[in-house]
């Protein structure tokens, strides 16, 4: 036997597509998306009904279209968010954290891959939920295919800006707070900031008020389903080239607080 | 193993900060959606599919909830049935309000709170009525406007004062959601609901309590759903009518935002007109009717058959539309010939005639400005 040879050793994957692995595996041996699925089989087996009974106009087709897509994107934000806010405390909890942060893993490494997986596990589960929401009924009125391609994009960034709010929410706050939190954010940020400009209309510091609304996070921006529902034409290149800025700068910046707010921290 | 976040963390906080000249620029680059979504006949449509239905309450907008909410709300909490005759639908897929087969968009005045549905007169020809003078005693462009802007039941309740409650003697045709005894087939259940919820007999008068407490749930609404355009005319036209000069203003207020938020809802400008005129404010009141006129114009589509409100090229009018878009017509004409005199007032209708010459109204209107005005005419726009 020899050793002095030269074995062909496979390059170590990167730390970060190493963590990612682990969430995604953890992320499937959890109920959460098996959960989601059911609910969404639920409306799957509603439509395959409705294919049998007969739709009885293009209105009420598009209506479930529509109705469709909102609950997939809906669920797979809610996974998003359910992963993305256990992964640090849970691992801080277990203590698995202190062996993993031995290695030579940097924590922005670990971050990253935690938001990455936790994007991922999202635009999987968007992937089958989409299908199963919007494959099944029939497409009565004229839709485009441009909108709903500028739809699912979106939605993917929009994922990432929930991971990313979700991983500095549970770094600032206990995991259940986190969860509500974030929840109240994305479901009805638009409101509150709605509400803040509305309250400031016309006071002396409105438009500062106004600036201050900008801040909360508004995933109506992101959300093109009534814009593809309508078959209306695609966003042009301004208005989404401004809705992508808005989803992916907010996330590289909460990712970039998260990673601050990290480093400081002691485990 | 800590890293040092330098420069990262630096221009994430710069770009944080400049995060809400992205917000500002998306919002004030509204999407043009709702045209299969807010169009009328497609929910008619989506209304007659059960399965819509039933899928459909889980995800009732927040905005339409609280809208019904205030429906409970004036009638002490007791749910009535409102303007849909669910037999009807069952049987013919048609939407029908109870006792008033015809038009589809006719519904229950007693249990309507929309100041844009007109109840009290026959319907279209109200408008009709106040350019032509056909009625016997004509009543002047500002009485019927008024009647226009809220049901009667509003106006009476307008008159309560927070706590007070006003007996409905009427009260025929007006079923409760939870039924009564004799037509409920759950024995005991039935009972035991109408025990312990808010329920009312309805073959005995029913209370009306005081309208202006529904405010809170408009503002509620309008935070909820900036676009709910019916809650901004509803919650000003409250306002309006507690007759004080603060509660005029906070509707004007009130107003100012939801066009802010709905730039090219006309409605909103005809409603501000209006306050605006009750103040004293004619120049204003002028500058709010001409932008209504013009925006109202703009979206009138071009084959719309005003005896059947139907339109052949786009579903996105109603006849209500075609009323408010009437009487931003009329008040902005009026409103010149009373601070301009006859000829200027006939130049403005012109104008209008040129861009649209197919709204009868405003022709018949061109017609007695034509012959002097007319003795009803002399009754125009007396607040």
């Amino acid at each position: 036997m020899s050793f002095s040879g030269n074995p062909q050793v496979a390059p170590a994957p990167s730390p970060v597509l190493l963590i990612t692995r682990a969430v995604l595996l953890e992320t499937m041996r959890r109920r959460d998306f098996y959960a989601l699925f059911i609910f969404m089989a639920l409306f799957l087996l509603g439509a395959l009904i409705t294919l049998v009974v007969g739709i009885p106009n293009a209105a009420t087709a598009t209506f479930l279209v529509n109705l469709g897509l909102s609950m997939a994107f809906l669920f797979a934000k809610i996974l998003t968010l359910l992963v993305a806010t256990r992964q640090i405390p849970d691992e801080c909890e277990a203590r698995t954290i202190h062996p993993l942060l031995a290695k030579p893993v940097r924590r922005w490494q670990y971050l990253l891959g935690k938001w990455f997986a936790a994007t991922l596990s999202g635009t999987i589960a968007l992937s089958i939920l989409f299908l199963m929401g919007w494959a099944p009924i029939p497409h009565l009125e004229t839709f485009n295919a441009v909108t709903l391609l500028q739809t699912l994009l979106l939605q993917i960034v929009s994922l990432g800006f929930v991971a990313s709010l979700g991983l500095l929410f549970s770094l600032l706050m206990p995991k259940i707070m986190s969860v509500v939190l974030l929840a109240i954010v994305i479901f009805e940020g638009d409101s509150i900031a709605g509400f803040i400009r509305a309250r400031s209309l016309g006071s002396t510091f409105g438009s500062v008020c106004r600036w201050v609304a900008g801040y909360v996070p508004d995933f109506n921006h992101l959300d093109l389903t009534r814009l593809y529902t309508d078959g209306l034409p695609p966003l042009g290149p301004t208005d989404l080239l401004l809705r992508l800025g808005y989803g992916v700068g907010l996330t590289f910046v909460y990712l970039v607080i998260a990673n601050a707010v990290f480093s400081r921290r002691s485990l | 193993m800590r890293t040092k976040p330098g420069i990262p963390l630096l221009t994430g906080i710069v770009l944080l900060a400049l995060s809400p000249l992205l917000a500002e620029a998306i919002i004030r680059r509204p999407l043009a959606a709702g045209i299969r979504s807010d169009d009328p006949t497609a929910s008619e449509q989506r209304n007659r599919s059960a399965f819509a239905i039933i899928l459909g309450n889980f995800r009732s907008d927040f905005s339409d909830l609280i809208f019904i909410k205030t429906e409970r709300y004036l009638h002490s909490g007791v749910g009535f049935v409102p303007h849909l005759d669910t037999e009807a639908m069952s049987n013919t897929g048609e939407v029908k309000q109870k006792g008033a087969p015809g038009s589809q968009y006719e519904h229950d005045p007693a249990t309507c709170t929309d100041p844009t549905h007109h109840h009290d007169k026959d319907g279209h020809d109200d408008h009709e009525s106040t350019t032509s003078g056909k009625a016997g005693a004509a009543p002047s462009p500002s009485q019927v406007m008024e009647a226009n802007l809220a049901t009667p039941e509003m106006r009476e309740t307008a008159e309560l004062k927070p706590g007070e409650k006003r007996v409905e003697e009427e009260a025929e045709g007006v079923a409760t959601i939870v039924p009564t005894r004799n037509k409920d087939f759950r024995g005991f259940v039935g009972d035991l609901e109408r025990a312990v919820k808010p329920w009312h007999d309805p073959s005995t008068p029913h209370t009306h309590t005081a309208g202006t407490e529904l405010l809170p749930w408009y503002r509620l609404a309008t935070m909820s759903n900036p676009n709910n355009i019916r809650a901004y005319m509803i919650g000003a036209w409250w306002l309006k009518a507690m007759h004080k000069e603060k509660q005029r203003e906070e509707a004007v207020k009130f107003l100012d935002e939801g066009i802010q938020n709905n730039p090219k809802a006309f409605q909103l400008h005809v409603m501000k007109g209006v306050i605006l005129r009750e103040q004293g404010k004619t120049t204003a009141s002028l500058e709010a009717f001409l932008v209504a006129a013009d925006l109202g114009l703009a979206q009138r589509p071009v084959n719309y058959e005003e005896t059947t409100g139907t339109v052949a090229s786009s579903q996105t009018w109603t006849h209500y539309m075609e009323d408010d878009l009437t009487a931003a017509l009329n008040f902005s004409v009026l409103t010149v010939r009373n601070a301009e005199g006859l000829g200027p007032a006939l130049r403005l209708a012109k104008q209008f005639q040129a861009r649209r010459g197919d709204i009868p109204p405003l022709n018949a209107l061109i017609t007695r400005l034509q012959s002097g005005g007319g003795a009803a005419a002399a009754l125009f726009l007396k607040p």
